[in-house]
């Protein structure tokens, strides 16, 4: 891969950095709300790097599913939990360990990447870019039993969602 | 190539791309202008009225009027408000309505990129949307603001559904028919669907497509009778009831560009968007007349449901789209399946979307024409309110502190 | 693009986060958000994967496991808030620390 720093590299790494700065503020933010909206930036940052890998299809729905409705949601819970009235506290004790325990698992992850050849094509142009015909073809071919059963989980899984969430006969 | 193809000048890719912003910028702001004026005289003489007379020939200088007014109207900042989320709320309402021009087809060969996945792009972007009415509603730290934000924000989602739904079966149908004389795989893309209206636009097909569109159109833009997150008399105007001036400018040209743009949307996937209804091949000049006069119509449309219709109840609201328009669309799409999967032809296709057009219009007749009490109760759940208040001594009004 | 290793450093960068995030947080709902970054970490190694490799191996399974991972992972949103918002009713907090009670 060494045919230099493309423009596509440079909004990569772009990406990239967006992306983590706005991760980290999703972990360390003292207001939970302040968290949800640097998780919309991180989102997109990952939306964009999709789009690099060239696969469009997957970041429009990763911006309509997680965008819209996971942080509608995630606000909703929000204002049912009172964050703003009783602020609580968002550490643990076990900060430091915790913070210790993630660096030593990133080190070992980048030492395996490092430490990895990866077989990949040898010049970058030599990917292909992957069209939404193809992952249609792959979904509704070798893959269809899984996306049904994921289908029958999701709305089972929504069902027990609004059974959680709904009151019982006592409380209304 | 905005400007090669018409007057056959070569230029190179930057001069073009800042051709098509700049256009956009331009379209979007005489848009508004020329809806504020537009909406202001519709609705004046829909309730007998002039409206705007003084300020121009027949008050057409209104809107520059109005403009001016919040330019130079100050700023204001509640002491309270989160500065952040109140600061940057308006930029994230308005950036993704305006990403949304990209895929928009003026004419055959006008818009800024046919994207492939042209559709998806439009609902993705304009999603995002909602997270800056959150922010505001949030950060203003206004119990009204918040209300209003949290209605805004449901009833984005409910309707959205329905409306994704409506525009897979719309897909279903382009896509069945660009695989005779075209490329299936382009069905996503808003130009290619156009273009394939050249005979039979796709209303005749989708007829219950087009109204379940419609109505989606009007709750996303809180447009009545789906306003409960902006109404003044319930909510004070609802989640920008802090701003003032230029912000609150951003949010009202956020809103009428995105009428602007649903309303195109809607003309494009089942009015035909620039064709000459049933086949007449017309030139470029014409095709852009067209796409206008056919928005424009529905812009009346949309503008003048603010004065026809009462305002729903947040709880009749939510169950329309959920209990009413997402069945509907769901047999709309299985239906389109079966008889496509089975290569039915088109008149079939536009028999079956008519018939359960009608028997959503029966079911909506028969709901509402219910004894007092007897049909509201078919529609609605349980009260939503006392729900929300038998969490341990909280209220919703309270949610957000003050 | 970018050489598949310099992705997958990201997205193990991106992964650790969410891990960190998971660990020291104590508020149900922001643990929530850190196991999402975490399942976008995955994904987007699933997609550099698929990508990457899609002339070698002949097929792109990573992205459809992508695509699986956001339905699961809106399930889980769902089912996870629904249990705050029980939580919170029941206990008043959403502090993943206080809920140490088996039975109320």
């Amino acid at each position: 891969m060494e045919d230099g720093v493309t423009a596509t590299q440079v909004v990569f790494w772009i990406l990239a950095v967006v992306m983590l700065v706005s991760a980290i503020g999703v972990v360390t933010a003292g207001n939970i709300v302040y968290a949800a909206l640097f998780f919309i930036a991180a989102l997109a940052g990952v939306a964009g790097i999709y789009l690099i890998l060239t696969v469009e299809f997957l970041a429009l729905v990763q911006l309509l599913i997680y965008g819209s409705a996971v942080v509608i949601l995630i606000l909703f819970a929000l204002m049912l939990t009172r964050a703003r009235e009783r602020p609580q506290a968002l550490f643990g004790r076990t900060r430091p360990l915790g913070i210790a325990a993630s660096l030593g698992l990133l080190a070992a992850l980048i030492g395996g990447i490092v430490a990895t050849t990866w077989t990949t094509p040898a010049t970058s142009s030599a990917i292909q870019s992957v069209g939404l015909q193809t992952i249609g073809d792959a979904i509704f071919t070798i893959w269809i039993v899984p996306f049904i059963i994921v289908g029958v989980l999701l709305s089972i899984a929504l069902d027990g969602a609004i059974m959680l969430a709904s009151p019982d006969e006592d409380e209304i | 190539m905005v400007l090669s193809e018409f007057a056959g000048i070569s230029m190179p890719n930057w001069i073009d791309a800042l051709l098509r912003v700049i256009f956009i910028v331009a379209l979007m702001t005489i848009n508004a202008f020329a809806l504020i004026y537009l909406e202001r005289k519709i609705l004046a003489r829909l309730q007998a009225r002039v409206g705007p007379t003084r300020t121009g020939p027949m008050g057409m200088l209104q809107s520059i009027a109005d403009a001016l007014k919040l330019v130079t109207k100050e700023d204001v900042r509640p002491i309270t408000a989160d500065r952040w989320a109140f600061e940057l709320a308006p930029y994230m309402a308005f950036v993704p309505v305006f990403l949304v021009f990209i895929p928009m087809p003026f004419t055959e060969t006008w818009f800024v990129r046919d994207l492939n996945l042209g559709l998806l792009f439009v609902f993705g972007v304009l999603g995002l949307n909602i997270v800056g009415v959150v922010m505001a509603a949030w950060g203003s730290d206004n119990k009204y603001a918040l209300l209003g934000g949290v209605r805004a924000a449901a009833q984005a989602i409910s309707y959205e559904i329905p409306m994704l739904l409506i525009i897979v079966a719309v897909v279903m149908v382009a896509a069945s028919r660009l695989a005779v004389d075209g490329d299936a795989s382009m069905a996503g893309s808003i130009n290619a669907i156009v273009g394939d209206q050249t005979t039979t636009p796709y209303i005749l097909l989708q007829p219950l497509g087009f109204v379940i569109f419609l109505v989606g159109t009007l709750a996303e833009l809180h447009r009545p009778p789906f306003d409960m997150p902006i109404a003044e008399s319930e909510v004070v105007g609802g989640y920008f009831v802090e701003y003032s001036g230029m912000r609150w400018g951003i949010f009202f040209l956020a809103e009428y560009t995105a009428l602007f743009l649903l309303v195109l949307l809607a003309s494009s996937l089942f009015l035909g968007g620039w064709n000459w209804p049933f086949g007449a091949d017309v030139g470029l000049g014409l095709q852009i007349v067209l796409t206008m006069v056919k928005t424009s119509v529905m812009i009346v449309l949309v503008i003048g449901s603010r004065a026809l219709f009462p305002r729903l109840r947040i709880d009749q609201l939510m169950a329309f789209s959920w209990k009413i328009l997402l069945p509907f669309a769901i047999v709309q799409v299985l239906a389109n399946g079966i008889i496509l999967a089975y290569g039915g032809p088109d008149w079939v296709v536009g028999l079956v979307s008519f018939a359960l057009l009608a028997a959503l219009g029966g079911l909506v007749y028969y709901l509402t024409s219910q004894k007092k009490g007897a049909g509201a109760r078919t529609v609605q759940t349980r009260p939503a309110t006392p729900r929300v208040i038998t969490a341990p001594e909280v209220t919703p009004v309270e949610a957000g502190g003050d | 693009m970018p050489p598949l290793d310099h992705i997958l450093i990201v997205n193990a960068i991106l992964f650790a986060i969410g891990v960190m995030g998971v660990l020291t947080r104590r508020n149900a709902v922001l643990i929530l958000l850190s196991v999402e970054l975490m399942l976008n970490a995955v994904s987007l190694n699933m997609v550099a994967f698929a990508v990457y490799g899609q002339v070698e191996f002949g097929n792109i399974t990573g992205i459809v496991f992508a695509f699986f991972i956001i339905v699961i992972a809106a399930a889980e949103v769902a089912l996870a808030l629904g249990i705050v918002v029980r939580t919170f009713r029941n206990r008043a907090t959403a502090n993943v620390d206080e809920v140490n009670l088996l039975k109320w």
